[in-house]
């Protein structure tokens, strides 16, 4: 009896595993799927809430902005605006509307679906405090939109591009605003079709896009716990490619992946690091001091010992790829940091004893041997002993905006591509205490940061951010040390991939065999 | 025999009423350990970049700027509403992501257990059995390896052998990229087979694969043990050596006589262990890319997200009383000799 | 032929603290239809002998030397599966301590079909039919057939024993202190029941008790063991009449008279040899009324003093 029951559930097993096998073999195969592996992947895709580079750059591939960027070049480009102009006195800027563009969920693009963008990001948008020189939005006909400024501000477009996503107005309306988290209509090259949060994010070709369609079908953004799974689902060939924007993968596992024969293609990533002082802090508020210890860092070391290579040195505060970039900061010369800590009044009897803070949770391992290293540089003056402190990630940032660290190891990655990003929030002195606590105070610079920021002169504004890394050399409230590089390792079959020197990432050129 | 039933239903009564001031000191705990801990979860929400400003309205928004004891209380009104909050990152209301996390990780659980119990269960016997040739110090050293050994590393040496060096089976995830498995019961494998879609239930099985065995080896070195000795003294037993005197096959001895009369107390081990199974499957979950519970709890941990660690800790304890509760209830019906 | 012939057989416990020669030279044979009492004090090796005619001797236990003959056949010559089953079919053992010699997992039915099946090929509503039959004849009602052990008093679980031991038609049942365990009332009925049966049956009987009034009682002829030797055998009422070892003969002045009033025993002083390390001579020199100076150093021969009446003494 009960042998009986037995036998006829391990038959009934047996049927359905060969119908199984039989049904998984003559399904049809689902369309090529890219897949892109990363240890991040966006916590929510609603443009007003965005701060983090993971969110912008989904946002970029979900969503329209007025007018866009060229990846390689980051000049700007039309975008739903075909074109736009502006009044005599800088103040009025109009903007002609691209016709015939749905979101994907069917609602027309249009002015007023443009002004209810830009108004809702004034209102609500995680950086409205940097749009606050717009003053009005008016929709003129359907497809002409106006902007009025308080002031010239040459980064209205680089915001637009960036910041202002379009997203349909009916879906908030319709779904309320915690809705497009997760299910966003823009009317960018791909839809979200899938979001399960924390693993993964399932994008569809948007077969109706305005522009160039996607060269896939389908591409999935899949979460990594960390560098060690990332790097083994991909040697499983799991998915298609990594992408390592910021230092994601270690160093040692990429060299791996590049003598096992895998297609590794690098670019600069806009992600720089350096060491912030304190200046209300002794030593730091002696400019002879931060100024020796930036003649004693050896970043040539750091990138060459620690990085394998896979970074670059860096000799200022704006990274390499965007314009303006320019060396500020000397090389290495231990005698003159020699001499200038002696000038300060130290001596080989009375070194003079420092803590250099960083975070290894935060930053990932390396940071160890960066810290190490720094600390070895710093020492071979004879005149420094250094004491390096590890704080856990939660409390870094608590405790250096409290102003308890004197010396401490940062990073930055702003997501606009301009000179101001990376110079004002360092040098204005407002911004330099809320954001580092530095306390540094440089009235000339804070002026010529506002000079820049107000004109649509571009050589000016050029001139103005060397005058400004100038006098950061000079200063050395921050000492830049490397600029991190972004890897896209891939399989054979993958091509197409457009890099871009600020680490966003267009799915729609990716092809797969 | 209704004296043993209705005694059994205040047992399962009172146990039921006990959970409620064990969640209300749990939740108390975690709340404060939660909060002494440092690290501000507005700067997980916030990028670096954003101002001071958005940090502010941040904190105001998830009101974390108001008074500790204030913020306690209206956390403890919502639990008793069956509310556990909204996640500080994704706005998502608590329930509604453990609920898609949850089923994942009673999948791997559920195909761990099996696992533990097979390789427990079936080394354990054989070795008692064995005990005095090789098998049974290979099966001591192996059980002890069992217990003893870091989860993550038994994870990875599996993924690099089978999915890496000879590529039989997916190394991480629950699904094949290119497919996807419509949600009604939020079990993956159930889904699949429901709305038909054979492609992906193989391919959702074969994932299950690497990580049910790391966490079922993990949790059979207990078993093993517990296997061992019991089927060791079982067949000491004077009905075993009466058995072999009626000429009993010693097939049948060891399963029928010895390993069945040896399994009570092993159930029992095994939802013991539910607890240590847990904590083990954060770790495979890890290892594996496994969007389960154990992921969610160590990512929102990082992350500071008080309500959802807050909520998976409930979660946790629920499981694990109702889990201890059902076992001691089988128990009670199993073995005659126990009167609750 | 003898049913059973053991010849010269040495059993011993290699164990942690020693080698333990539990069984050292014991030579006995059982004709068909008889019943030999076994008898001895605790510990000298009467159990280590019966497990040793089934080839069950536990771990560290090894059959050292010697030869075990059952019906012409060289038991240990042959193979483990032909000794299983021979076990239960031929040869069958009842166990002293019914209460832990079933399994509390398994009904009684489930013991007895099991028992059946394992050994004949007939259907199973055969062997309940006749797992109903027998226990019919231990006394046991057909309605508790599906009872579990723990439902069963100690008497019933003896006799489901019983059962399950007369259950193949065994030749040989080697019954191992099969009532040490029970009450004194019920030890009478199971041995009565054991000794209808055995006529019924037409069996050979092995019983092993360090009880002698039992043994005078069942037994057509007795074996005295002493620690791992086998001191002195004769027929029943021989070795009552005349028993020839001194330890033989202060065991019948030990055996309690049988109204309790007059309850007197009469103890042997001291205790049996450790098995460990025998002494050289007589095993019983230590405790013995009349032992001599040879009696220390040589190991007696077994006599043979009238007939079928066997002695290991230096007395004889
Ligand atoms: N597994 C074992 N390991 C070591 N020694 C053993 C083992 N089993 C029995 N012995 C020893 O062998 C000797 C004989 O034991 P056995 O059980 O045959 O005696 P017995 O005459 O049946 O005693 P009892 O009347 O107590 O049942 C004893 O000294 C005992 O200690
Ligand atoms: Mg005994």
């Amino acid at each position: 009896m009960s042998k009986n029951v037995i036998a006829v559930v391990v038959l009934i097993v047996i049927v359905g595993v060969v119908i199984g096998i039989y049904i998984y073999y003559t399904q049809p195969k689902p369309p090529a799927v890219i897949s892109i592996g990363s240890v991040r992947v966006p916590t929510h895709l609603d443009p007003v809430k965005t701060t983090g580079a993971d969110e912008f750059n989904l946002e970029f591939n979900i969503y329209d902005y007025l007018v866009e960027w060229e990846p390689e070049t980051l000049n700007v480009v039309p975008g739903l605006a075909t074109s736009w102009e502006t009044s005599e006195n800088g103040t009025v800027w109009t903007f002609y509307l691209r016709q015939g563009v749905k979101f994907h969920d069917g609602t027309s693009f249009n002015a007023s679906a443009a002004k209810f963008n830009i108004d809702r990001y004034i209102e609500k948008g995680a950086f409205r405090s940097g749009l606050k020189y717009i003053t009005n939005v008016i929709v003129v006909d359907d497809y002409t939109l106006k902007i009025y400024l308080s002031h010239p501000h040459p980064l209205l477009l680089r915001h637009l591009s960036i910041f202002i996503g379009m997203v349909s107005p009916t879906l908030i309306e319709v779904y309320g605003e915690d809705y497009i988290d997760t299910h966003p209509a823009g009317t960018g090259p791909y839809k979200v079709i899938e979001y399960v949060e924390d693993d993964r994010i399932v994008l569809e070709a948007n077969k109706d896009y305005w522009d160039t369609p996607p060269k896939n079908s389908k591409i999935v953004l899949k979460k990594y716990a960390d560098s060690a799974s990332l790097k083994a689902a991909f040697e499983a060939g799991e998915i298609d490619i990594i992408w390592s924007a910021r230092g994601d993968l270690f160093p040692t596992d990429v060299e791996d992946l590049r003598k096992k024969g895998y297609n590794i293609i690098e670019s600069e990533s806009n992600m720089i690091r350096y060491i912030v002082f304190n200046e209300a802090q002794y030593p730091f508020n002696d400019t002879r001091v931060r100024k020796a210890i930036a003649y004693a860092v050896n970043r040539t070391k750091i990138v060459n010992v620690v990085f394998s290579g896979q970074a670059s040195e860096l000799y200022t505060l704006v990274a390499k790829g965007i314009w303006g970039h320019l060396d500020t900061f000397p090389h290495r010369n231990l005698t003159e940091a020699i001499s200038l800590l002696n000038d300060a009044g130290h001596n080989t009897a009375q070194k003079l004893e420092i803590t250099l803070y960083y975070s290894s949770s935060y930053y990932g391992t390396a940071e160890e041997y960066v810290a190490q290293v720094i600390k070895e540089d710093l020492e071979e003056t004879g005149l420094i002993s250094v004491t390096l402190q590890n704080v856990e990630k939660a409390t870094f940032r608590e405790q250096y905006k409290a102003g308890q660290y004197g010396m401490w190891l940062l990073g930055w990655f702003p997501p606009i591509p301009d000179p101001n990003s990376y110079l004002y929030y360092f040098m204005n002195p407002i911004m330099a205490n809320a954001i580092f606590s530095s306390h540094y105070n440089n009235t000339e610079a804070d002026s010529l940061l506002s000079q820049a920021l107000s004109t649509y002169n571009q050589t000016l504004r050029q001139e103005l951010y060397e005058q400004l890394q100038q006098i950061l050399a000079e200063d050395v409230p921050y000492i830049p040390l490397w600029q991190l590089k972004q890897f896209f390792i891939t399989t054979d079959k993958i091509s197409g991939i457009q890099v871009s020197p600020i680490a966003y990432f267009y799915f729609h050129t990716i092809e797969k065999k | 025999m209704s004296s043993k039933s209705s005694g059994l239903l205040f047992y399962i009564v009172s146990r039921i009423l006990l959970i409620i001031p064990m969640l209300l000191i749990l939740l108390t705990l975690i709340f404060i350990i939660l909060r002494v801990l440092p690290g501000d979860p507005v700067y997980f929400i916030v990028s670096p970049q954003a101002g001071e400003h958005i940090i502010e309205q941040t904190r105001h928004e998830l009101g974390l700027d108001r008074p500790i004891w204030e913020q306690y209380v209206s956390y403890l009104m919502g639990v008793f509403r069956g509310d556990l909050g909204k996640s500080y990152i994704t706005k998502d209301n608590v329930w509604s992501i453990i609920g898609r996390h949850l089923p994942i990780t009673i999948e791997l659980a559920t195909c761990g257990l099996f696992v533990a119990a097979f390789l427990g269960i079936s080394f354990g016997t054989f070795a008692a059995y064995k005990s005095k040739s090789w098998f049974g110090v290979f099966n001591t050293i192996l059980s002890t390896i069992a217990y003893t050994m870091p989860v993550f590393w038994f994870g990875m040496i599996l993924q690099i052998l089978f999915a890496i060096q000879f590529r039989v089976l997916p190394a991480t995830g629950i699904l094949d990229t290119s497919l996807s498995i419509t949600r009604i019961t939020g079990l993956p494998a159930l889904d699949a087979l429901i709305t038909g879609n054979m492609r992906a239930f193989v391919d959702h099985v074969a994932r299950l694969i690497l990580p049910s065995i790391t966490l079922g080896f993990f949790i059979s070195g207990n078993i093993n043990r517990m296997t061992h000795s019991n089927v060791l003294k079982a067949l000491n037993e004077d009905y075993v050596r009466a058995a072999r005197a009626r000429g009993i096959k010693e097939r049948v001895i060891l399963f029928k006589y010895a390993l069945k009369n040896s399994l009570i107390p092993v159930i029992t081990l095994l939802g013991m262990n539910f607890a240590r199974m847990l904590s083990g499957s954060v770790l495979t979950e890890t290892v594996f890319s496994i969007p389960g519970m154990g992921s969610l709890l160590v990512n929102s941990i990082f992350r500071r997200d008080y309500p959802l660690v807050q909520g998976i800790i409930v979660v946790y304890a629920l499981l694990i009383s109702i889990v201890t509760l059902i076992i001691d209830i089988i128990y009670a019906y199993i073995d005659p000799r126990i009167r609750l | 032929m003898k049913l059973l012939d053991i010849k010269n057989l040495r059993v011993y416990y290699f164990s942690e603290e020693g080698v333990v020669k539990a069984v050292d030279g014991v030579s006995l044979s059982l004709n068909k239809g008889e019943t030999l009492g076994v008898v001895g004090e605790s510990g000298c090796g009467k159990s280590t002998l019966g497990l040793s005619v089934l080839r069950l001797v536990p771990y560290p236990g090894k059959m050292v030397s010697g030869k075990i003959f059952y019906n012409g056949i060289d038991l240990l010559s042959l193979s483990d599966e032909e000794v299983r089953k021979l076990r239960g079919k031929e040869i069958a053992m009842i166990f002293q301590n019914p209460d832990v010699s079933l399994n509390p997992i398994m009904n009684i039915k489930e013991h007895l079909v099991e028992a059946i099946l394992t050994h004949e090929e007939i259907d199973e509503r055969e062997a309940v039919e006749k797992t109903e039959e027998i226990l019919g004849k231990v006394g046991i009602p057909k309605n508790r057939i599906n009872d579990y052990p723990h439902q069963f008093s100690g008497g019933m679980k003896q006799r489901i024993m019983i059962a399950l031991a007369l259950l193949l038609n065994p030749k040989l049942i080697i019954a191992d202190e099969p009532t040490s365990s029970l009450d004194v009332l019920i030890q009478a009925k199971t041995l009565e029941l054991l000794r209808n049966l055995k006529e019924e049956y037409g069996l050979s009987l092995i019983l092993i008790t360090h009880d002698f009034g039992v043994v005078f009682e069942e037994s057509d002829r007795i074996a005295v063991m002493y620690a791992g030797h086998i001191i002195e055998i004769a027929k029943n009422t021989e070795l009552y009449d005349k028993p020839l070892h001194p330890y033989t003969q202060a065991l019948i002045k030990a055996v309690p008279t049988v109204t309790p009033e007059e309850q007197k025993l009469n103890y042997i002083l001291g205790m049996p040899p450790s098995l460990l390390t025998p002494p050289k001579g007589c095993r019983f020199y230590a405790r013995c009324k009349y032992a001599r100076e040879i009696c220390k150093f040589k190991e007696p021969k077994t006599a043979t003093v009238g007939r079928e009446h066997i002695v290991k003494c230096h007395l004889y």
